[in-house]
């Protein structure tokens, strides 16, 4: 990115400080629908992070698949759920969030002891090399396409019998 | 990366038309008139007084139609890179595509058969 | 280390002009943008005088008279009026989402424009996914809709937001997959190129020619992707008053209004772009390229007369949906998904696979 520092750092401020409010409001606020609809401001801020750090395809397939799609999907699950009166019961603090918060803080952890592990000196220097290797020939989403469809030939496929794995479950589910 | 330099207008322009209907909802605070009254605030339901809540539970369809559209549309995503490097693989890739396409449209008729696209 | 003062001054000096230029660089980079928003704007504005002056010319009525010549300033007039409106919030609804829904609907429209190319060099931002881009944020449209929807709390703005993400999730996929095959022609998904890929043979070079069965489909998903007529069912007014906008008033209800023109206009831009050669004159055997060779030198005459020629193409196109408003009835909603999931969607399909294999056989 070459937007001059200052903004850069403002617009990445900007960005995670609505990924973290949306993330907190996912998980505190009462009515379940202001929680999906926060969902859908924490998938946004995400795909446009990834927008500022240039990969530009993830992003559009991050807004097309989780904010177009699974979050309509769960606004939709959250809606026919509001209807039938069934969330209004809910104990505040159950064991499930305890486990959650363990596994939670844990993962944050490890992500934390990770990062400041790493060296990105060196990933960013390998990248870059490779960015001005491949950046002649052909655009980023054109690589994607070529490593999809040689190398990751096999998982390509897998894909498709997963899809069509969910459909199956996913209607026998909800016809009962 | 001189490249690259495009992507400031993306956001200057992201930005510019998010402030534009902050932009309007000021002016209309400015200039509208305020004149409340209860029977202007309550919702309408064709002149009558509106009866229990708005959330009613409607038809599980609408949940059925967005679950095939997640699956049709993570095939698409899928797709597009395959579209741009075509020309570049040729005949093998076609065979992969139409495998991975055969597949999700053996998906669509069982969806079709068990009725998931009915609106019924 | 020692250093003289007057190289610190000169430091200094150089980084305060470093911010200079930092600064001016930040205007310099907003004057291109605010120009595309008032033309966006003006074309709206022209939009909506032409649906409503065409409307009267098939009804047999005079249309918008007084507002200026051939009442061309009805529209302004009309966008001022909502200005001036009470902003009504449902007293039981929920305010946040109340104003949140409309916003997102504009914006997610408005920042698609800035991948539509107006002429070679003439586009806000030429990324390599340009049409991908527009798909992926117009997915984000439905999500207004159903806050709106939702935060008016009446039943019938609850159930045309339903019914609006609905269709607007079943026409998608067509849409995208007409897409998948244009820009499987060109072999890229940016704009600029999708277009410089039709100049080759003049009116013959069109997409449309290519993809006959890619550009009825297009038009039918895009059409309900504007839920214009026949279409309309989320705002249909026999049966849901005015659907997810029934509790609107004022500047919101002005936004969605905004929205949905803005969307007509994006939508009528992407097939200029897609199918119809985009800035190219596209008339054989008239040789206007001697007449462009002249004028190459003073180089603006080159981008007015591609930007004229790209707005022309998509007026005259617009006539094709306002015409539709009044020529055919309005579908029911099984009907509607039906068109969508059983019809419009395998022969999408059919048609990605049949591009493919033609592709294979160019190649």
């Amino acid at each position: 990115m070459d937007l001059p520092g200052p903004i850069h750092d403002f617009l990445l401020v900007f960005l995670g400080l609505g990924l973290i409010l949306g993330g907190i409001g996912v998980v505190l606020l009462n009515n379940p629908i202001y929680s999906a609809f926060s969902l859908g401001l924490v998938l946004v801020s995400i795909s446009l992070l990834y927008i500022l750090s240039n990969s530009y395809f993830v992003a559009a397939a991050q807004l097309l698949i989780y904010v177009g799609a699974i979050n309509v999907l769960i606004i939709f699950a959250v809606m026919f759920m509001n209807g039938s009166e069934y969330y209004k019961d809910f104990n505040l603090w159950t064991v499930g969030n305890g486990f959650t918060l363990l596994i939670c803080t844990s993962i944050f952890g490890l992500l934390i002891t990770t990062i400041t592990d790493i060296s990105w000196y060196g990933i960013i220097w390998t990248t870059r090399l490779n960015q001005i290797i491949e950046h002649d020939l052909i655009s980023n989403s054109q690589q994607i396409g070529i490593h999809l469809s040689t190398d990751f030939f096999l998982p390509f496929e897998f894909i498709s019998i997963i899809l069509l794995a969910a459909l199956i479950g996913a209607i026998t589910v909800a016809r009962q | 990366m001189f490249l690259l330099y495009e992507y400031d207008i993306f956001w200057a322009f992201l930005i510019i038309s998010s402030v534009i209907p902050i932009f309007a909802f000021v002016i209309s605070g400015v200039l509208a008139p305020i004149s409340k009254r209860p029977e202007k605030l309550s919702s309408y339901e064709s002149g009558i007084e509106p009866m229990g809540d708005a959330w009613l539970q409607f038809r599980i369809c609408y949940y059925m139609f967005a679950l095939v559209f997640v699956v049709f549309d993570v095939e698409t995503v899928f797709l597009y890179p395959w579209a741009m490097s075509f020309d570049v693989l040729g005949v093998s890739v076609f065979i992969e595509a139409l495998i991975f396409v055969l597949i999700l449209i053996v998906g669509s008729i069982y969806a079709w058969r068990k009725g998931a696209l009915e609106w019924s | 280390m020692i250093i003289d003062t007057p190289e610190v001054q000169d430091i200094n000096s150089f980084s305060r002009f470093e911010f200079l230029k930092e600064t001016y660089g930040i205007i310099w980079t907003l004057i291109p943008i605010f120009t595309p928003v008032l033309g966006i704007t003006i074309g709206v504005l022209v939009i909506v005088w032409l649906e409503r002056e065409i409307s009267a010319g098939i009804q047999q009525r005079i249309g918008p008279e007084y507002a200026g010549p051939l009442g061309v300033l009805q529209a302004l007039a009309d966008g001022s009026k909502l200005l001036f409106k009470e902003n009504i919030f449902p007293a039981r609804g929920e305010t946040l989402l109340f104003s949140i829904g409309p916003s997102i609907a504009v914006i997610s429209i408005l920042v698609s424009y800035s991948v539509v190319p107006f002429s070679s060099h003439l586009v806000l931002v030429d990324l390599n996914i340009g049409v991908f881009l527009w798909i992926a944020i117009s997915s984000i449209a439905p999500i207004g809709l159903l806050m709106s929807g939702y935060g008016s709390n009446n039943k019938y703005s609850f159930l045309g937001g339903l019914r609006a993400a609905a269709q607007s999730i079943s026409y998608e996929i067509p849409l995208t997959l007409c897409v998948l095959s244009i820009s499987l022609l060109s072999n890229s998904s940016s704009t600029v190129d999708i277009v410089e890929a039709q100049s080759k043979y003049g009116f013959w070079g069109w997409n449309l020619w290519r993809q006959p069965i890619g550009f009825i489909i297009f038009l039918i998903s895009s059409l309900a992707e504007c839920e214009r007529l026949p279409f309309d069912l989320p705002e249909a007014e026999e049966e849901l008053v005015a659907g997810y906008q029934t509790e609107y008033s004022g500047i919101k209800f002005g936004l969605f209004y905004v929205a949905s023109y803005l969307n007509l206009l994006v939508s009528s831009l992407f097939v200029t772009v897609l199918y119809l050669g985009g800035w190219n004159i596209s008339i054989p055997y008239i040789f206007v390229f001697d007449f462009f060779e002249i004028n190459k030198t003073y180089g603006v005459f080159e981008p007015t007369i591609s930007m004229f020629i790209t707005l022309a193409k998509t007026y005259l196109f617009l006539f094709i949906p306002i015409t539709t408003r009044w020529t055919l009835p309005r579908l029911r909603m099984d009907q509607l998904l039906n068109l969508g999931w059983k019809f419009l969607l395998p022969i999408s399909l059919g048609n990605l696979l049949l591009t493919t294999s033609s592709q294979l056989f160019s190649l």
